[in-house]
């Protein structure tokens, strides 16, 4: 499975971390990889660091869009976590986890087939059972 | 019933644009935005509390400004410079109030598809004239949308037809566009119109009238341009 992680928060790097040794990719993607500097994962075959406007979708194309099975989104606020998580859509064949601060919103977005996770406590189950645990 | 309307987005022609809401009758207005020097500066010209600060992607702080105020019938309208707070304070307008007036303005091209896609479909897209007139003037012809179908997603276009345009010499009833569309006619370069089923070729200058869907805009643009341009 081939991973695009969208932003730089913790919770991004936590997955991350769990879920390294189960996928054969993960491209990281924010607006400067500098974001990615104190993360303690070097960069290998298997991770690779973009950086640009992530808002436009050629920036999401250029890290691996195209080729991710799994789009996780978690940016600087709900609202950016969502409209990315919508431009990504554009690969029809992904399963897209949004990570929200607010989860009043988590309904909406689930209906529209985006699979959302609770910032503050983190379960990723859903996440694991599409890798096949 | 009554109505509302809650504008998200304080810019500079806010003021000229609640007066002039006012004239058309509407009086229950409340604007909204995250910069609270903008709220601030928006009410020091009224008497009464007119914009409010907050986060339009916060349910509580929409119910409080009225989103869903009953016996009342809201019109939500984003218009900020960022698409992404446009989009989605309009998704939660639309699918969590199922409000049925819903309008934003789109400060990106490259998001007009997106917004049709998701519903939103009653557009301003804020570039769009000065992008034609540059555009045109360079040789590409854009089509221009002369009429949105209200709700659809879809529009009445007009295209013009360049010099290099591959569409030169084609006979208007038996063109085949690539995608779903109701071709209406032409209309030529002396102002002529012909109706789509009359057997007659399509020339430079001729403007071809078509409805189709909002995301085929760039398809169409694709295929009328000519060899240049292409």
């Amino acid at each position: 499975m081939n991973i695009l992680s969208i932003g730089s928060k913790i919770t991004l790097r936590k997955i991350s971390e769990e879920i390294i040794e189960k996928v054969e990719r993960i491209n990281f993607l924010d607006t400067t990889t500098n974001n990615f500097l104190n993360w303690g994962l070097s960069k290998t075959k298997k991770i690779n660091y973009y950086s640009g406007d992530i808002n436009k979708i050629d920036t999401l194309i250029d890290a691996g869009l195209n080729e991710s099975n799994i789009i996780i989104v978690h940016c600087e606020n709900d609202m950016e976590s969502l409209f990315i998580a919508q431009k990504s859509k554009s690969n029809a064949n992904s399963s897209i986890f949004v990570i929200l601060e607010d989860l009043s919103l988590a309904e909406i977005f689930e209906s529209l087939g985006f699979i959302i996770f609770d910032s503050h406590n983190l379960k990723i189950t859903r996440l694991l059972n599409k890798l096949g645990n | 019933m009554n109505r509302n309307m809650i504008i998200n987005g304080i810019d500079n022609e806010s003021i000229t644009l609640y007066k002039e809401l006012l004239e058309y009758g509407f009086d229950d207005i409340v604007f909204i935005d995250s910069d609270i020097n903008k709220v601030r500066n928006f009410n020091n010209e009224f008497a009464q509390t007119i914009a409010f600060y907050g986060n339009s992607g916060s349910t509580e702080f929409l119910e409080f400004i009225g989103i869903n105020r009953s016996n009342s019938e809201t019109i939500f309208v984003a218009m900020t410079p960022t698409d992404s707070i446009n989009l989605i304070s309009c998704e939660i307008a639309k699918y969590k109030y199922k409000l049925e007036n819903v309008v934003s303005v789109v400060n990106s091209k490259e998001n007009l598809p997106l917004f049709n896609a998701y519903g939103i479909t009653e557009l301003f897209f804020q570039g769009r004239s000065i992008l034609e007139l540059i555009i045109n003037s360079s040789g590409i012809t854009l089509p221009i949308s002369l009429l949105d179908i209200r709700n659809k997603g879809t529009s009445l276009w007009s295209i013009k037809i360049p010099k290099d345009s591959n569409a030169i010499g084609m006979d208007i009833s038996k063109l085949n566009l690539p995608f779903r569309a109701i071709i209406f006619g032409k209309i030529d370069s002396k102002g002529n119109p012909y109706q789509s089923t009359e057997n007659i070729d399509i020339e430079e200058g001729d403007n071809i009238l078509i409805i189709t869907s909002n995301r085929n805009e760039d398809t169409m643009t694709r295929f009328f341009q000519g060899n240049k341009n292409a």
